[in-house]
C-alpha cells in the first residue's frame, strides 16, 4: 500500500500522477457507457432473433431462450463489480433513471410482442430497439 | 537575494505538491464528485492516511465533504471547490512550463 505523504517529488513523477488519476476516472466513466452501450446492444438483438423468427421455430426452446438475458445480465452485473465507479451521485442518478425507464420500456416491448405484434415480422424484430434506446443516450450522455 | 523567484517551481502550491494531494486534486479535477472508496482504491492508501491528506485539502478550501448514507451504509463524497479548480489549474500550468523548460534544455 501506499504510504508515502510528503515527501518530495519531481516535475515528471508529478505528470504521471495526474495522468494516471485521470485516466481512472476517464476509465470508470467508460465502464458505465461501456454497461449501457452493451445492454442497449444485448437488447436489441435479443428482441431481433426473437422477433425475426417464428415463433414456432422457438418455442420448444423458450426456456433456454430466457437464460440468454439473465446470463448478460450477470456478466454485465460482474463488470460493473469489478469496475468500481467514482460514486458520482449524479452519475448514479442519470443511471437509475436509465435502468427505470429501461425497465418500463423493456414492459412495453414484451407486451407489444405477446399482444399486438405478429412474430416473424419486421415490426417484431425491430421493437427491441425502444428499450434500448435509454441505454444508447446514457451512453452517449456519459461519454461526451 | 531581493529578486522575486522567477522559476515556475515557485508557483507550485505546497499544498497540493505531495502525490497522495495531487492524485485527490486530479481525480475531482476531472469529474463532478468522487467518494471515498474510490480515491482509496485509485490512490492505494490507507483510509487514515487519505482522510489525513482530505482534511489538508479542506482546510485550504480546495475541497468540500459531504456525508450521507447509501442505503444505510455510511459514505463520504468529495468535490472540488471553484478556489481548488483554480490553484489546480495554476499548479498544472507551472508544472507544465517546469517540464518544458527541462525539455528544452536537454
Amino acid at each position: 500500500m501506499y504510504e508515502r505523504t510528503e515527501e518530495s517529488m519531481g516535475p515528471v513523477e508529478a505528470q504521471s500522477i495526474i495522468d494516471r488519476s485521470k485516466q481512472k476516472v476517464k476509465q470508470s466513466r467508460r465502464w458505465h457507457a461501456f454497461i449501457m452501450l452493451a445492454a442497449g446492444l444485448a437488447t436489441s438483438g435479443f428482441f431481433a432473433l426473437i422477433g425475426w423468427m417464428p415463433r414456432e421455430r422457438w418455442e420448444n426452446y423458450e426456456i433456454f431462450l430466457l437464460v440468454i438475458p439473465i446470463l448478460i445480465y450477470t456478466w454485465l452485473a460482474s463488470i460493473r463489480k469489478k469496475h468500481p465507479t467514482t460514486g458520482s451521485r449524479e452519475i448514479l442518478r442519470f443511471e437509475m433513471r436509465i435502468a427505470n425507464l429501461y425497465t418500463a420500456l423493456m414492459i412495453v416491448a414484451v407486451a407489444a410482442c405477446l399482444f399486438v405484434l405478429q412474430q416473424g415480422t419486421l415490426p417484431a424484430a425491430l421493437i427491441g430497439i425502444l428499450p434500448a434506446l435509454p441505454c444508447l443516450y446514457g451512453a452517449w450522455r456519459v461519454l461526451r | 537575494m531581493t529578486n522575486k523567484p522567477s522559476h515556475p517551481r515557485h508557483e507550485l502550491d505546497g499544498t497540493i505538491h505531495a502525490p497522495v494531494r495531487l492524485s485527490i486534486m486530479s481525480a475531482l479535477a476531472e469529474t463532478d464528485e468522487v467518494d471515498f472508496a474510490f480515491l482509496r482504491d485509485l490512490i492505494d492508501v490507507s483510509d487514515s492516511l487519505l482522510s489525513k491528506h482530505i482534511s489538508t485539502l479542506e482546510k485550504a478550501g480546495y475541497l468540500e465533504v459531504k456525508k450521507g448514507f447509501v442505503g444505510k451504509r455510511p459514505n463520504t463524497w468529495l468535490t472540488i471547490t471553484d478556489e481548488g479548480l483554480a490553484a489546480y489549474k495554476q499548479y498544472v500550468n507551472a508544472l507544465q512550463r517546469i517540464i518544458g523548460s527541462h525539455r528544452s534544455k536537454q
